[in-house]
């Protein structure tokens, strides 16, 4: 383990190391703007697709960064992050070695923050799978985190047709909760892609790749203090549905395993460049038993969310004289089902299914050499369906938000730059629907489903600025400076009013500062 | 670029129809049927409009159903699960009459526990009502679980039972036995195991005390307890802040170090201090061979009973194999009262009382764990009288008897 994390660290720095030994690769592109795009194309396209860098047209770039954000408030989902502080120093770069037909991605990141959670969470995240296994107590949670984050991609031109890439990943997160109960959660997140890209003629490029993905989490669950007359309130659950829940759950180890494969084809017109790309991959999350007595014949695993996961994705890029057009639609499906061994049959038994769909379709307007810089809207779709048959416990709701903004650019692209940018958006729930059933007693549905439902089926506007500066340090440094933050106040609470952890007065705010230097 | 919109707006509008929702699957739901029945000695009595309810062992919660004219109750769309089901039926004096003849009220009550209800099914299941009139003596409270807040310096030092007189009458508690009953597992634990000896004609204690005295020598007058405590001493002024009591009211203590040194055994300094100010209760049982004492188990249950002689019929506990474990067989018609008090709601099999003494048992916290916590089961008020006399609840199960408070309440419904 030890060998894998220094061999990526190496790679990643020498990825930096050849940004620095050469030319100002970042400074090809013009202002804040053009770089954030720069770096969102690298994470929308290219990151799935490391034989695809070789035509990236964005060219090279590198970057030492640091930023503190913060977040506050009692809108926020009650299971969830109620504050967060954290600090973040990252280096990031692609490098291109032509005569070689080699081109490298690497990028290091670190963070260091606490936070504060809400009840019934001893597992710091919800799960993003959509597995409904994670610990819980009703006590609420102070942490410190912190993340080590390392990613690598190699490309190699194997032809004047044919590039092979792959790609490394390497995230480990770390959350230590500090108050009783206690959890020291350590995730381990790792995965390989390989891909390769065939062009057809000047205009069609198909690419194949396939992934694994592990992500292996180990919990250390204690209490260090007695609780005196409130223990229920540090009393161990295992949540496995909606109702459903192990009651002193074991210590136990999770392996979500995620085997996948991913496509996209590639077509060149003119300036416009159309990328689809669909990926696909099963999971299975188990959950094993730290420890198996051999005489009462337990099984090692006790519990498996099995998924399914699917994404599709289309990148559109056009370049005019005046300006260009960028959209982008995503769309990801998850269906998924838990299930839990029963020792008496001696199977696993299906309690849980989940599907959830969510789309987003961006599109924006950029002006080169303008002050209104940049115009976009986005339309994000949200459509979430639960369901435990234990208990015939049902949760459905449909949510959109729209989001219009604007960028003005300020100053001099070659000197002393500006960028004054604003966005507003509103959340609005289509339809909700929660029938409990047989659940309608169990704590499961007071305390936390009902909640819940409360924050996801509100209405709430969000309204952001973003300031941002840029100078060059040297001939060859650009630094930025980047000021951003949001806040989001409810306006409509449409179901369970009073089992709402937030009320209309309440909102939630982010604020981040970041200083980043270009090279 | 309108053609493209145009293009890009249908591959979007494709694409979330390609990722459209699917059905879901149904719920697996059951049903459970209750039928009420009186047994020989009640039939007759009314039972239709009697609240009939389960509780659902693995997530504690509860459901109340009438029964209909047939006497029938029907639980309709639960989840598949374990359940404990009850009921219970007053009968006022003059209803009672007709079937003891005694003019006495008359509590009859019914349980039946661990019911697995799989997905599904339609459980169809019997209760049938029974009872006795309650003793004169009760177990009022038992504080079993240790305390709270005392940087473990106390622990289950500071435990005691109380006995009541429930009755208008000054009972006697010279000679009686108090039996703490085994196996010292109570649910709480998954690898916990059952007993599995017959619960019918005895039932088996791990330590057994007797209640010093020649016959009169200490009354208990209507409507006063008197407390046993494993220590008679004040652990509030040993630690101010902690959940615990002040145990030098106790009208009893128990101290077992000179008896198991008698015996050629050795006791427990430690845990087990003499106050000798208080009478001191006889030992009779103590199950642990060295450095044993009279504390209760975390989930104590308790019988107190009237034998005219020390009982000395054992028997092995047969779970146990890396040792010998040995409990007294107490017979079950020698027993004035007794309390089932187990770990959690879902820790039925484990009750060491037959249903004539405890149709159900209690617990502190339905999920358990809730040793330290200084809680204490105490027994319910069902009426003061004007003279100022609490009558506690006693309708012979637990489950509805007693309930649970903080801080332990020693002599709380002594009449002033």
């Amino acid at each position: 383990m030890k060998k894998r994390q220094l061999l990526i660290i190496v790679i990643s720095l020498l990825c930096t190391q050849r940004s620095f030994a050469g030319v100002s690769d970042s400074l090809n592109v013009t202002d804040i703007i053009e770089r954030s795009l720069q770096r969102e194309e690298y994470y929308n396209t290219y990151a799935k697709l490391p034989s695809m860098l070789r035509f990236w047209d964005k060219g090279d770039f590198a970057l030492i960064s640091s930023g503190y954000s913060s977040s506050k408030g009692d809108y926020t989902h009650p299971q969830l992050l109620f504050s967060r502080n954290l600090l973040e120093i990252k280096t990031e770069s692609v490098k291109t070695l032509s005569k070689k037909g080699l081109r490298f991605f690497g990028s290091v990141a670190y963070t260091n923050g606490n936070a504060s959670t809400g009840e019934w969470n001893l597992s710091y995240y919800l799960p993003s799978n959509g597995s409904p296994f994670y610990y819980m107590v009703e006590q609420e949670g102070t942490w410190k985190t912190q993340s080590y984050d390392f990613n690598v991609a190699i490309q190699k031109s194997l032809s004047n047709r044919l590039s092979a890439g792959v790609a490394f990943k390497y995230l480990g997160d770390l959350n230590f909760r500090t108050f009783d109960t206690r959890n020291e959660s350590y995730t381990l997140d790792m995965q390989i892609l390989p891909s390769i890209t065939m062009s057809f003629g000047e205009k069609s490029f198909a690419t194949m790749g396939l992934f694994f993905n592990r992500v292996k989490n180990e919990s250390a669950i204690r209490n260090k203090y007695q609780h005196g007359t409130e223990p229920e309130r540090y009393h161990l659950f295992l949540n496995q549905g909606l109702g459903t829940w192990d009651n002193s759950p074991s210590q136990m180890r999770t392996i979500d395993a995620r085997y996948g494969a991913v496509a996209s084809f590639r077509y060149l017109k003119g300036s416009k460049i159309m990328d689809f790309i669909y990926s696909i991959y099963i999971a299975d999350e188990d959950w094993l038993l730290k420890s198996v007595s051999t005489l009462q014949e337990r099984k090692e695993n006790i519990a498996r969310y099995s998924y399914f996961c699917q994404d599709f994705a289309v990148r559109y890029r056009e370049n005019r004289e005046s300006g260009s057009w960028i959209s982008n639609l995503d769309i990801k499906n998850i269906l998924g089902t838990g299930a839990v061994y029963k020792e008496t049959v001696g199977l696993f038994q299906d309690n849980y299914e989940l599907f959830k769909i969510k789309a987003n379709l961006y599109l924006a307007y950029l002006r080169e050499r303008s002050l209104l810089r940049r115009v976009s809207a986005n339309i994000n779709f949200d459509n979430t369906g639960q369901n435990d048959f234990n208990y015939g416990h049902t949760i459905d709701y449909n949510n959109l938000e729209g989001t219009l903004s604007a960028d003005l650019s300020l100053g001099s692209i070659e000197r002393l730059n500006f960028i004054i940018g604003g966005y507003g958006s509103y959340k609005m729930n289509i339809s909700g629907k929660h029938n409990p059933m047989a659940a309608s007693g169990n704590f499961y549905n007071t305390q936390i489903a009902m909640p819940a439902f409360a924050y996801h089926t509100s209405n709430f506007y969000r309204v952001g600025l973003v300031l941002g500066t840029e100078f060059n340090l040297r001939e060859s440094q650009r630094v930025e400076v980047n000021l951003k933050g949001d806040f989001i106040k409810p306006v409509s609470i449409s179901n369970y009013e009073s089992s709402a952890s937030f009320t209309l007065e309440d909102n939630y705010m982010n604020i981040s500062v970041n200083l980043v230097f270009n090279f | 670029m309108r053609k493209f919109n145009f293009t890009f707006a249908l591959i979007a509008l494709g694409s979330l129809l390609a990722f459209s929702a699917c059905e879901k699957q149904a719920p697996e739901l059951s049903i459970i049927q209750v039928t009420l029945k009186a047994s020989a000695a009640f039939n007759g009595v009314t039972l239709s409009n009697i609240p009939v309810e389960i509780t659902n062992t693995v997530d504690n919660t509860k459901k109340v159903v009438l029964t209909n004219p047939a006497g029938v109750a029907k639980f309709e769309d639960i989840a598949p699960s374990t359940y404990n089901i009850s009921s219970s039926l007053e009968l006022s004096p003059e209803i009672a009459f007709n079937y003891t003849g005694f003019n006495k009220a008359v509590t009859i009550n019914a349980t039946l526990s661990s019911i697995t209800v799989l997905p599904l099914q339609t459980s169809v299941q019997t209760l049938t009502l029974d009872g006795k009139a309650g003793g004169d003596l009760v177990i009022k409270e038992v504080y079993s679980l240790g305390a709270a807040n005392d940087g473990y310096a106390i622990m289950f030092k500071d435990q005691f039972f109380e006995i009541y007189n429930n009755s208008d009458e000054v009972q006697y508690l010279d000679k009686l036995y108090v039996a703490f009953l085994g196996p010292t597992k109570a649910g709480q634990n998954a690898n916990d195991v059952v007993l599995g000896l017959p619960l019918t004609s005895v039932v088996y204690a791990s330590k057994i005390l007797q209640f010093p005295g020649t016959g009169t020598q200490y009354p208990i007058q209507p409507g006063m307890g008197a407390v046993v405590a494993i220590n008679a001493i004040n652990y509030k002024e040993l630690k101010p802040l902690a959940v615990t009591v002040d145990n030098t009211k106790a009208k009893f203590d128990t101290y077992a170090i000179t008896w198991l040194q008698s015996l050629g055994r050795t006791g427990s300094t430690f845990f087990d201090v003499d106050n000798p100010d208080v009478p001191t209760m006889n030992c009779i049982f103590l199950n642990i061979q060295n450095n044993g004492f009279f504390n209760m188990d975390d989930y104590a249950s308790i019988a107190l009973v009237r034998l005219s002689a020390n009982p000395t019929e054992t028997i092995q506990d047969p779970t146990v194999t890396t040792s010998q474990i040995f409990y007294t067989k107490i017979p079950v018609t020698a027993i004035i009262d007794g309390v089932d008090i187990l770990a959690k709601s879902s820790s039925a099999a484990f009750k060491r009382l037959p249903a004539n003494i405890d149709s159900g048992f209690s617990y502190a916290q339905a999920n358990g764990s809730a040793n330290y916590t200084g809680k204490s089961l105490r027994r319910k008020i069902s009426k003061t009288l004007p003279t100022g006399r609490v009558v506690v609840m006693d309708t012979n199960n637990s489950t509805v008897d007693l309930e649970v408070v903080t801080p332990p309440t020693p002599y709380s419904y002594d009449k002033k």
